[in-house]
């Protein structure tokens, strides 16, 4: 990982000389005792492996070799304590000593050498797997970046960068102020190059292993990259999908809807217009009136789908705003008004005056919603009610009618997407349809609730309330 | 003989303004019709209309841009159908000059009513209404002294609530934009006083309507402002 660092040579020399003295010691120690010099000599050839293992170096082993030959020389051969041998077997001992110290310390040194290159190569080669593993549970570009980043610091000890064409990204974000940086590795992926990954300071410590290091990094960061980009053009692509797939329905729905009031328009407006004379004014009359009310109704079928259009992302485009809740009310009235004539029809506001954030158009599309719906679906006897409450974190608004109650199969369905009181027979009864999703919609929308249940003693209870807060 | 009004209708959708012409010449007024902005502003040179119907949605120029042009010579009261939904564009018009506006789709019932009362405001002229009191089914406003009672009881008023209505009734059957009314009341435009119109608004509903559920005199028109019928 870090660069070997050379012993110093006042260190090695200290080892080497202690060394060749406890051997030197030792060896006189064995004379004394009488063995002969010829296992002796083997002491000192130790001697010369150890110094050169500890110093691991073999230039100290030589050092120490040719010091060994001296000093065996001078105390074990005949004449003792004389540079002069007298045998010449003496002289051939000394000679395979000094070859056999040379080679056996020169190859200790090269053998230690090589253990060390191995160990390194085994580290590398986990840091190698830590990298490849380390961003397979990460996710996010920035999580994966800074993935990358803290492996070059882990690793290498060095300050980086990442720097990605796509969309301009730097990290960390606040790296303007780096000065230039001593390595560039570039991100590749399948897609091509992302980008660069710079690197600072790193002029010592950069060696073959750690540019192994650095450029795995780079390489395992671009196939994060490319994988994490995979991932959101999935994601994207699906809910494109499910846009398309609830524009379709809802075109259907709208469509299916349409049939039934296009075919009374048809209907009224031929009669009119092919048989004018032929009917009394009343029926003139009456069918000019169906026809008007159809159209309204028809009107608000359209608003409903232009704000089902403001859907976006299954979230509702909103623009709040204080509103009170009086004039929301007043406004939706205004417009059911023909159509509730005749009714008994009772509001009751709350006693202060009370002023609710949210989008005001859309809450009076609600209150229409849910009025032409107890209108449309009551007989004409049945009274209606619309009542605001005001709680202490949310207004209550309750309409409520006395009609025939909700149709139990489709009790736990009314909110749902375009549910239609038969829905087996295609050309069945008017749909409830739209409206009602469309206020579930813009109640959530608006973080309220809203739902239904009886009324007592007869009829239906819808409410939803709104949150008084932001 | 009184002459009649003469009315010029620029709108581009020949089905709106066949039934509109119709309506209108049954109704007694003298009608002149054109489907692009370029024609209307030539019929309104020669013919001199009494009053304008425009479509906010024409063609060849935008019907802001139309009310801009006209308000730099005249005065003619100017009736914008623009619609449903677009908010912005009716609070723009009436800031340009328009004097109301009517949602498509309308009734024309509505139409009418909205035809005379910018009629009301023609005759009227630049002159001051010295009106010294306002009665309205149960409603009664004795400007002179001060006084306004609901079905011959007194109610009170704060000052600022008295000052809303004599507002209101001064301008009764014109929209009147949230911002207009502030400008009106507190004398200057700030986005947030538009919130203390609502309330004060709210707070004289209260005191002069009969019936929360069907408004007599105070319309709302979310988003835009406020109107005082007098139907």
């Amino acid at each position: 990982m870090i660069a070997e660092s050379q012993q110093k040579p006042l260190n090695c020399a200290l080892k080497t000389l202690l060394v060749f003295m406890v051997a030197t010691l030792v060896s006189l120690g064995m004379s004394f005792l009488g063995i002969s010099k010829e296992s002796i000599i083997m002491v000192y050839l130790l001697g010369v492996l150890f110094s050169s293992t500890l110093t691991s170096s073999f230039i100290w082993g030589i050092i120490n070799s040719f010091a060994s030959l001296l000093a065996f020389n001078y105390f074990f051969t005949e004449p003792r304590f004389t540079f002069v041998m007298y045998h010449t077997t003496d002289i051939i001992l000394l000679a395979f000593f000094l070859i056999t110290a040379i080679v056996s310390g020169t190859m200790t040194s090269r053998l230690q050498k090589q253990i060390l290159i191995a160990e390194k190569n085994e580290r590398t080669s986990m840091i190698l797997y830590q990298i490849a593993a380390g961003f397979l549970l990460v996710s996010g570009e920035k999580n994966i970046v800074m993935r990358s980043l803290s492996f070059i610091e882990e690793f290498l000890g060095c300050a980086s960068v990442v720097k990605l064409d796509l969309n301009g990204g730097i990290y960390p974000e606040a790296a303007n102020g780096y000065r230039i940086p001593s390595h560039t590795f570039p991100i590749q992926s399948a897609a091509g190059n992302l980008g660069v990954i710079q690197i600072f300071n790193a002029e010592e410590i950069m060696d073959k292993q750690n540019e192994l290091i650095a450029s795995s990094v780079a390489t395992q960061l671009g196939i994060a990259l490319d994988r994490e980009n995979l991932y959101n053009e999935q994601e994207n692509i699906k809910l494109a999908m499910e846009r398309e797939q609830l524009r379709a329905t809802l075109l259907r729905s709208v469509a299916h809807d349409l049939r039934s009031p296009l075919t009374a328009l048809l209907g009224a407006g031929n009669l009119l217009a092919d048989n004018y004379e032929k009917l009394t004014d009343e029926e003139r009359k009456k069918l000019a009136l169906d026809l008007s009310e159809e159209i309204l109704w028809l009107t608000n079928l359209v608003e409903n789908i232009l704000n089902m259009t403001r859907i976006n992302e299954s979230k509702l485009v909103l623009k709040k705003n204080g509103e009170i809740i009086d004039d929301v009310v007043s406004e939706a009235i205004t417009h059911v008004e023909r159509h509730i004539k005749g009714r008994k029809f009772n509001v009751h506001l709350p006693e202060k005056v009370v002023m609710v954030p949210m989008d005001g158009k859309l809450i009076v599309q609600v209150l229409i919603n849910l009025l032409e719906n107890a209108i449309r679906h009551t007989p004409p006897d049945s009274e209606i009610a619309l009542e605001v409450f005001e709680g202490r974190k949310v207004i209550k608004v309750v309409v409520s009618d006395t009609g025939n109650g909700i149709d139990n199969n489709i009790k736990d369905k009314l909110f749902d997407k375009f549910v239609t009181l038969d829905q087996g027979v295609t050309d069945g009864k008017r749909g409830i349809g739209l409206g009602l999703t469309i206020c579930k919609a813009i109640v959530e929308a608006h973080g309220g609730t809203i739902s239904a249940e009886a009324n007592w003693p007869k009829g239906t209870r819808l409410m939803f309330t709104l949150p008084l807060e932001e | 003989m009184v002459d009649r009004t003469k009315i010029l209708v620029i709108e581009d959708d020949q089905y709106i303004s066949n039934f509109i012409a119709v309506s209108l010449v049954k109704s007694n007024y003298d009608v002149f019709v054109s489907s692009t902005a370029a024609e209307g502003l030539f019929l309104f040179s020669s013919h001199r209309p009494d009053l304008i119907l425009l479509d906010l949605g024409l063609p060849d120029q935008d019907g802001l841009e139309i009310i801009r042009a006209l308000r730099e010579f005249s005065d003619i009261p100017i009736l914008v159908v623009s619609a449903r939904g677009q908010e912005l564009d009716k609070i723009e018009a009436l800031d340009l000059g328009a004097n109301d506006y009517i949602s498509k789709p309308f009734h024309m019932g509505e139409l009418m009513a909205r035809i005379r009362v910018a009629e009301r405001y023609l005759s009227a002229g630049a002159g001051a209404s010295q009106e010294t009191e306002f009665i309205c089914d149960y409603l009664h406003v004795d400007f002179e002294k001060r006084l306004v009672l609901i079905d011959g009881q007194e109610i009170h008023l704060t000052p600022l609530e008295y000052k809303l209505l004599l507002l209101l009734i001064a301008n009764r059957g014109k929209v009147l934009t949230h911002n207009y009314i502030v400008k009106k009341i507190w004398g200057y435009e700030n986005e947030s006083d538009t919130k203390s119109v609502r309330v004060f608004m709210a707070n004289l509903r209260r005191k002069i309507e009969k019936d929360s559920a069907k408004h007599r005199f105070i319309m709302t028109e979310v988003g835009v402002g406020y109107r005082f019928s007098d139907e």
